[in-house]
């Protein structure tokens, strides 16, 4: 591997990470506080980008997509919550199957609104062209998308770790029923959480849209990197989702070209690994 | 929490109740096999196709049952264990060139090594994990046959799989199914009433207070685990048969998924559950679809509206709604009541799963701390299950 | 139901279930079977359609669906006096569905001929369906395997308005070695439709002289194309062949310029990487120049062509695909032996015979025939990509290479002795000389 291969790679891997960490995100933030496996956190991305796309054929603008795309999706997610997860309140495999079932339904009217096409959303003019780093020539969207993870990364630490509500929903992960007996509401709390999960999702299917185009199957697709994710750095944990991202980004880029014939395998060997190794993960809860 | 000496009661209530209720329910299920033998003679052939199906994912979904409904832990990723059977099978005959019934024999022998295999990464886990890893097994599974293409030929599948020579005529494979199916179905509902079964049904309902008991739990749920992949294998294999083709769709979570949502529309916890729901997702798939272009959109509602309202799935309500006024009404007070926790008990499946009240723990074993956790929440109180369903 | 059964009972009740079912089985014979739709001479025909109207391939099922429908619309459904009635069912891109649809629609809407379906594992499900019915006629348009009128035909399948994927691919690289191009990496899906892709081009590239240094393969699906690209040095290479698919096509598309590949390095592709289906989605110049091989183009200046660009514009407001087109020449081809045999199709093999022996002058393709085998003799077009003055983009083409068929320039014995391309077989060592040649051996081939 030359060295300006190496690079391209290792861009490569990390904006994908990137990528990636968006939607896993939200997806371990859900499940770290409410114990609810988001099986449709892959069509909210879809419809966030989506959402994003008809925004764009509406104003023109990729920014207001962005901002638009996200909010929808939110909103939709916390009607998802009130509306639906609540009233099986607490039945996690209600709460899982509803999820699925949401995601059936998602698809599908997607494919009926928006259609089969893939669509890749436009860029304004000025992250669409190229840069050179290190020597090598490299999209600037790409490295928007970097530091659009960056900045989440930072924002849900900083949430988390110094806000009230960080600390309300890190006791509520440590010990829902104590948080509750506080007097707090947990359930606003959930919701809240729920909301921004769907928020991240959606924003991410409006940056995807830009970066990987939107189809039917691509929210079963990044679900399924999502998973890999969350079983590698743990679910529930915010660490474990930047770690896992970043792995599995790098692993997905260097493994295509190191051991081609190996590639698939190559993302779902270090998932089986942890599997059998260490089930909850490398930043997950061990009890 | 109920206790666990009132599962154990019910059959015996059933047994001990002769006369009118036991030939009743003779009568019913004698005519359900006078409707299944006759299927082919009253109906096009484009019906006995969808009876076919109907019972190949019926008992698929039944299979997931074991896991699931008796023993309370969702799975996502059964599919894969079709599938490793289903390939095996095609593979054998067609690449390998054996007989078909030494091949079938053989898929179904590495499907049980698989169940085994992946039911030993999982029986430590509960929960939201058992789901989450069920899941990733199951993708594995999808990966390796959509990408091993010498072995499985990749996205193509593998075509050619033969059919038993007694069985080549759609109304022969449609028999030789619903022979394979009862007989499957019989083990399943011996398993499931033997002391084994009840010993899963308590691990459903208060696991943490098995093992000081002397129960290995771990065991029972490998032992259960692969049970239900051998019965998983063995729709595999019909259906692979049935189609003379497998391919990585068969695999794909999405399979995983519509099995269980067969099981939980049927009714989660039940013998026929499986079957009602599979007809009824099988005929919307494949009937109501040439009538309605959004009929995916229709079977995902269909679906949440079942978790939402009617838990207990179709045959769930069936029972406590007409079976059951049924039975009182014809003086079986007793088998009422056992039919009512039966299903009572069916609804309960996962509805609070008491491992999810204390974060998750992977190992086998209870920390100190995790075990005082475990035994307040056991002993729920009005407060502690609203905290809890928060 | 509770099954409250002792064991002995259960016992009973199994071994009365199965004896039950093995006595009706045995005994008696079975019920009639439904009745296989023949077409008859007289009232409708009776069509049944199969294309992928949801799933990850709908848009290119709804696409197969208007093409067909619109050759209908214009040229009216009554044919020789019989009146056509179809009835579309969506296979949702799976092959079971596939199968479970297709006995639907002979045994329920007893229909006598099918059209479709799209994906290669769909096309081999109902090949093995069509072999048991044989008096079952399935047109198919649209799924390209190449063993499908190779070395796995199935004679009541008949490709009306088809193509073999590798067909356009083989004079793509001896265009190749022509542009003298010396060392060349393919880049292609990991499935069978990449296969026979990359190695037609790679077969007739070595036969000229030329070097395949890398032959890549990336999963369908490919979520980021940046790490194949990566492996693609501009200094070691004289051009990359590229095929790509579906939602993954944009996604190259998009990579190539991304990285900086878009005028650093010859680039050629396959049909379906620079398909009007993907096109449509791009609203960027990212492949604006960029030149393909292909059986289709929608900017070819033949007068079929023309008309049907013209007409599908009309009615769908959009560019048609090559996917429209195949079907709207399949009900083109259908209606040409149907008119041929007066309107009756009641003999399943004079039907057949005249369905091989159609020749048409004028589709959306150009001219179109078969061949001994079944396999299409086509045009097959160099196009470019350009965006034309309403501000949408299409295919125009640089050359057309009339009256293509699937063994190329070489003896049809001597291809079909060799395997269907795979991963394993691409062509690279064969033929080692001018025998395998039906004409136009290379120079430097030996003899």
């Amino acid at each position: 591997m030359s060295l300006h291969e190496f690079w391209l790679q290792l861009f490569n891997g990390l904006t994908f990470g990137a990528l990636l960490f968006l939607v896993a995100s939200g997806f371990t933030l859900i499940f770290g506080l409410m114990r609810i496996v988001n099986l449709a956190q892959g069509s909210l991305y879809l419809l966030g980008g989506y959402v994003g796309l008809s925004l764009i054929r509406a104003t023109g603008s990729y920014w207001l997509a962005l901002l638009g795309g996200a909010v929808a999706i939110a909103i939709l997610g916390l009607a998802i919550e009130r509306g639906l997860l609540r009233r099986v309140g607490g039945n996690t495999m209600a709460e899982i199957l509803l999820t699925v079932g949401l995601s059936f339904i998602a698809a599908d009217l997607a494919l009926a609104v928006w259609g089969g096409d893939p669509i890749t959303l436009s860029l304004p003019s000025g992250v669409e062209g190229r840069t050179t780093i290190f020597g090598v020539t490299y999209p600037v969207f790409r490295i928007v998308v970097l530091g659009l993870g960056i900045i989440v990364a930072v924002g849900l630490w900083a949430l988390l770790e110094h806000t009230r509500i960080g600390a309300i929903i890190r006791a509520g992960v440590d010990d829902r029923e104590m948080v509750a007996a506080l007097g707090i509401n947990v359930k606003a709390v959930f919701t809240g959480v729920f909301a921004l999960g769907a928020l991240l999702a959606g924003l991410a299917g409006v940056v995807g849209g830009a970066y990987l185009s939107l189809y039917p199957g691509a929210d079963t697709e990044i679900l399924t990197y999502s998973l890999v994710v969350v079983v590698i750095g743990g679910l529930g944990s915010l660490r474990g989702a930047i770690l896992g991202s970043l792995l599995v980004g790098l692993i997905y880029d260097f493994g295509q070209s190191l051991v081609p014939d190996l590639a698939y395998f190559v993302v779902f060997a270090p998932m089986a690994l942890v599997l059998i190794l260490r089930p909850q993960g490398l930043f997950g809860r061990a009890g | 929490m109920r206790a666990l000496s009132s599962r154990v009661r019910a059959p015996a209530a059933g047994r001990s109740s002769a006369g009118r209720t036991s030939w009743f329910k003779w009568l019913m299920l004698f005519a359900a096999v006078v409707l299944a033998l006759a299927l082919p003679y009253g109906v096009s052939s484009f019906w006995i196709d969808i009876a076919t199906q109907a019972l190949i994912f019926g008992l698929f979904a039944l299979s997931i049952n074991i896991i699931s409904g008796y023993g309370g832990m969702i799975t996502l990723g059964h599919a894969g264990l079709l599938g490793v059977a289903g390939y095996g099978v095609a593979i054998l005959t067609t690449h390998s060139g054996w007989p078909l019934g030494a091949a079938v024999a053989a898929a179904l022998l590495i499907c049980a090594v698989a169940s085994v295999f992946f039911g030993a990464l999982v029986v430590r886990s509960r929960g939201t994990y058992f789901v989450m890893i069920t899941l990733a097994e199951g993708m594995v599974v999808w990966g390796i046959a959509q990408r091993w293409g010498e072995l499985t030929g990749g996205e193509n599948g593998i075509p050619g799989i033969p059919k038993p020579s007694f069985a080549l005529l759609d109304w022969q494979y449609y028999y030789f199914v619903l022979a394979a199916v009862a007989v499957c179905t019989v083990l399943i509902a011996r398993l499931v009433r033997s002391p084994f079964g009840l010993s899963l049904k308590g691990i459903r309902e208060a696991e943490d207070r098995l093992a000081p008991l002397g129960y290995n739990v771990a065991l029972h749920k490998l032992i259960a685990f692969t049970i239900s992949g051998v019965f998983a294998g063995v729709a595999g294999v019909l259906l692979a048969m049935y189609n003379n083709f497998i391919g990585p769709s068969d695999v794909f979570f999405l399979a995983s998924a519509s099995g269980l949502l067969m099981l939980i529309l049927g009714g989660i916890g039940t013998l026929t559950g499986a079957y009602v729901g599979a007809a009824v997702v099988t005929i919307i798939e494949n009937w109501v679809s040439s009538y309605f272009e959004r009929w995916q959109t229709l079977l995902g509602i269909v679906f949440v509206l079942v978790i939402l309202f009617a838990p207990d799935g179709i045959v769930g309500a069936w029972t406590r709604h007409v079976w059951v006024p049924l039975l009182r009404r014809l003086g079986a007070g007793d088998e009422a009541a056992a039919a009512q926790t039966a299903t009572a008990s069916a609804s309960g499946v996962g509805l609070i799963a008491a491992e999810d009240r204390a974060p998750s723990d992977f190992r086998g074993g209870v920390s100190a701390t995790e075990d005082a956790r475990s035994h307040t929440t056991s002993e729920p109180t009005e407060s502690d299950r609203e905290g809890a369903r928060r | 139901m509770n099954l409250c059964l002792g064991t002995a009972r259960l016992r009973w009740a199994a071994a009365m279930t199965v004896a039950a079912i093995a006595a009706v089985a045995a005994g008696c014979g079975g019920p009639g079977g439904g009745d296989e739709g023949g077409a008859g001479s007289k009232g409708p025909i009776r069509v049944g359609t199969l294309f992928p109207t949801s799933g990850t391939v709908a848009a290119a099922g709804t696409d197969m669906l208007n093409g067909w429908r619109l050759w209908w619309k214009l040229h009216g459904s009554t044919v020789a006096g019989r009146k056509i009635e179809s009835t579309q069912e969506d296979t949702a891109g799976d092959p079971n569905t596939t199968l479970t649809k297709a006995r639907k629609l002979v045994q329920q809407n007893e229909v006598g001929i099918t059209v479709g379906p799209l994906l290669a594992n769909e096309a081999y499900a109902l090949a093995g369906y069509l072999k048991e019915n044989p008096d079952v006629v399935g047109l198919n348009p649209a799924g390209s395997s190449d063993d499908l009128s190779q070395r796995k035909r199935v004679d009541n399948f008949v490709r009306a308005g088809g193509w073999q994927s590798s067909t356009p691919t083989q004079p793509a690289g001896a265009w190749a070695a022509q542009q003298g191009w010396k060392r060349a990496i393919t880049l292609c899906t990991d499935y069978a439709f990449g296969y026979e892709n990359c190695g037609g081009f790679a077969n007739t590239f070595t036969d000229h002289g030329g070097k395949v240094v890398k032959q890549l393969y990336s999963p369908l699906g490919t979520s980021d194309y940046s790490s194949y690209l990566a492996q693609i040095d501009p200094k070691s290479v004289d051009g990359v062949f590229v095929q790509s698919v579906g939602a993954d096509a944009p996604k190259f598309i998009k990579a190539w310029s991304d990285l900086g590949l878009k005028g650093k390095v010859p680039l050629i592709t396959n049909e379906t990487t620079f398909e009007q289906s993907t096109l449509r989605g791009i609203k960027n110049d990212d492949p604006v120049g960029l030149e393909s091989f292909g059986h289709y183009a929608e900017g070819a200046s033949t007068p079929g062509t023309e008309q049907f660009v013209a007409a599908y514009k009309k009615e769908y407001g959009q560019l048609p695909s090559y996917y429209s087109c195949s079907t709207y020449t399949a009900a083109q081809w259908l209606s040409a032996a149907v008119t041929q045999l007066k309107g009756d199709i009641g003999d399943t093999q004079e039907l057949l015979k005249t369905l091989n022996g159609v020749k048409l002058q004028d589709t959306c393709f150009g001219p179109m025939a078969l061949d001994d085998h079944g396999g299409t003799v086509a045009n097959v077009y160099m196009r470019k990509v350009a965006r034309s003055s309403d501000g949408k983009l299409a295919n125009e083409v640089v050359k057309t290479y009339p009256n293509v068929s699937q063994f190329f320039n070489y003896k049809p014995d001597a291809f079909l002795d060799q395997p269907v391309y795979s991963r394993e077989y691409q062509g690279t060592d064969w033929p080692t000389n001018c025998d395998a040649f039906a004409r136009a051996c290379p120079p430097g081939m030996g003899s």
